[in-house]
């Protein structure tokens, strides 16, 4: 019966004790959330990790949700701010794991950027997602979430400052400067000249 | 090109300016190839992220509702919506001129005079604030930045992130930060502790035994999962004289011969420390340091002079010690554990 009810109806359903209503909510924005998680951390252990805890704790600050957008909303924004965390420690432990290296501990083997290591032009997509995630991953974390809020999951630039709480024109900048890393780092795939990968119809008719 | 411009650039392929600026943009690329080309680049970059694949995860749903039962958490209770809230201020209003209608009412009447050890109420408030024990500085240790603390729990995740909390800043969080950001030399200093765990009290002792200033014991975030230290790492913080930072070296260098490596500590690094890491200050106790000579003695008989070496008189004693400056250093020291198997 509780999978007929609206969101709000839902969450009413979870205050009144019933908290069979929050696993139809999860089922309901679980999709939506899960694969941003996954790109944004770059391991699916993680984003699966991140996305359970948030689903606990969306359920004990219940009593916040006032409806004002709508749960799955609700639990995205929790849901990145918890992988926002992760990656920020993330990004600590690897200062420190290299300072560590530097006094003769093993090393991390850092990805290989030779062109070399590219794939050709006809090599899968697999090989593709691992070249372009390994270039997400070298990025800062607030510059790599702008990335993915932006060019993955395709917000506009309001709703990623809305989201991250920062203003549009950081939003702006830290966009085009992590786009301008990516693009050096991922130079053989971004000089490809396939048929497929060369044509930018708005870019060509700006241009033209 | 400015960087206004620059980033310009991304923003015209995102379909995210004004008419005007997306005349600036399309005009700066047409009289440009150079920035053509690069406005394709991105484009082509965008289409890469784009075209990642969208996993499917498993179903939370079970697993969520199974550790909700082990754990017996309930929803907190329902927050105050708008209107729970004007009616309580509205209740509180009510109370209050309640109060100061029956006070008027009764302003006339006589009324026993005040305790005598009663004193008016502005010098009670005043009292009750300077009698408040201050929080002490040395034992408190600060949150990190925001949704940073796993330790203790996010403060709220459903906020924006990096708001900063309702409450004032730690000062020892505000002190440390500072003191990374100082200018100056900045030293790193990592010592490997080739047995067992790293002893993060016998740095401390060191440094509080050099520094004759309070310094911080940065405490970083932990692994969540698989960490040795689960209470996360730890990197010490002071800011000490040139003399100081030799005599560090050497109280170092004898506690861990040969473990010892030095280097500049980059602003890159400072940063993420001061952003990262919870501060304690701790107090400084400097003892002096006395040196006993390690090898034989003897006395030295002034021979006949010779030319001197440089144009530094003969007569002065030994050759002084390599100018280190007198500007302090900002001085980190990092304790690393034996590597693992």
């Amino acid at each position: 019966m509780t999978r007929n009810l609206d969101d709000f109806s839902l969450v009413e359903a979870c205050r009144a004790g019933r908290s069979e209503a929050y696993g139809v909510l999860v089922g309901r924005c679980q999709g939506r959330i899960y694969p941003m998680l996954v790109r944004l951390l770059g391991s699916a252990e993680d984003a699966q990790d991140v996305l359970q805890d948030a689903f606990l704790r969306g359920f004990e600050k219940l009593g916040q949700y006032q409806g004002e957008s709508s749960f799955s909303t609700w639990m995205y924004r929790i849901a990145l701010n918890l992988a926002m965390s992760r990656l920020r420690k993330r990004k600590m432990r690897r200062v420190l794991r290299l300072l560590d290296t530097r006094r003769g501990r093993p090393a991390v083997d850092p990805p290989d950027e030779s062109p070399a290591s590219v794939p050709s032009h006809a090599a899968e997509q697999a090989e593709r997602e691992a070249l372009v995630e390994a270039a997400l991953e070298s990025l800062e974390p607030e510059h790599r979430a702008v990335v993915i809020l932006k060019d993955f999951e395709g917000r506009r630039y309001d709703e990623i400052g809305d989201l991250l709480g920062i203003p549009v024109g950081t939003v702006r900048s830290r966009l085009h400067r992590a786009r301008q890393q990516l693009r050096r780092r991922l130079r053989p795939l971004v000089d490809d000249e396939s048929p497929a990968h060369s044509i930018h119809p708005d870019v060509e008719q700006a241009l033209s | 090109m400015s960087d206004e411009l620059e980033f310009l650039q991304s923003a015209y392929l995102d379909d995210e300016l004004d008419p005007d600026l997306r005349r600036s943009a399309e005009a700066a690329a047409a009289s440009d190839p150079q920035k053509a080309e690069e406005l394709r680049s991105l484009a082509r970059v965008r289409e890469l992220i784009a075209g990642l694949s969208r996993p499917a995860g498993p179903d939370f749903a079970t697993e969520v509702l199974r550790r909700l039962a082990a754990s017996g958490s309930r929803p907190a209770a329902w927050a105050f919506g708008p209107s729970l809230r004007w009616g309580a201020a509205a209740a509180v209003l009510l109370a209050a001129s309640l109060g100061i209608r029956a006070a008027i009412r009764h302003r006339d009447e006589p009324v026993a005079p005040p305790p005598v050890a009663l004193a008016p109420a502005s010098a009670v408030a005043t009292e009750v604030v300077e009698a408040a024990p201050r929080p002490p500085v040395a034992a408190e240790p600060v949150g990190p930045p925001e949704a940073l603390a796993r330790a203790t729990p996010d403060p709220d995740p459903t906020g924006p992130p990096r708001l900063d909390p309702a409450s004032e800043p730690d000062r020892s969080q505000l002190a440390a930060g500072e003191l990374l950001a100082r200018p100056g030399p900045h030293r790193l200093f990592v010592v490997s502790s080739v047995e067992g765990p790293p002893d993060l009290d016998e740095i401390a002792e060191v440094l509080k035994l050099t520094s004759h200033r309070d310094f911080y014991r940065l405490e970083l975030p932990g692994d969540d999962r698989a960490e040795a230290d689960a209470a996360g790492p730890v990197v010490f913080a002071a800011e000490l004289d040139p003399a100081e930072v030799g005599t560090l070296r050497r109280r170092l260098e004898a506690a861990h011969p040969g473990q010892v490596g030095e280097e500049e500590a980059g602003s890159a690094l400072r940063t993420e420390l001061a952003e990262l890491g919870r501060a304690v200050r701790l107090p400084a106790e400097p003892a002096a340091e006395v040196q006993f000579p390690q090898s034989k003695m003897a006395i030295r008989i002034p021979s006949v002079p010779t030319a001197p070496p440089t144009d530094r008189p003969a007569d002065v004693g030994p050759p002084p010690i390599e100018p280190a400056g007198d500007v302090p250093s900002v001085v980190l020291i990092r304790i690393i554990g034996p590597p693992s198997e």
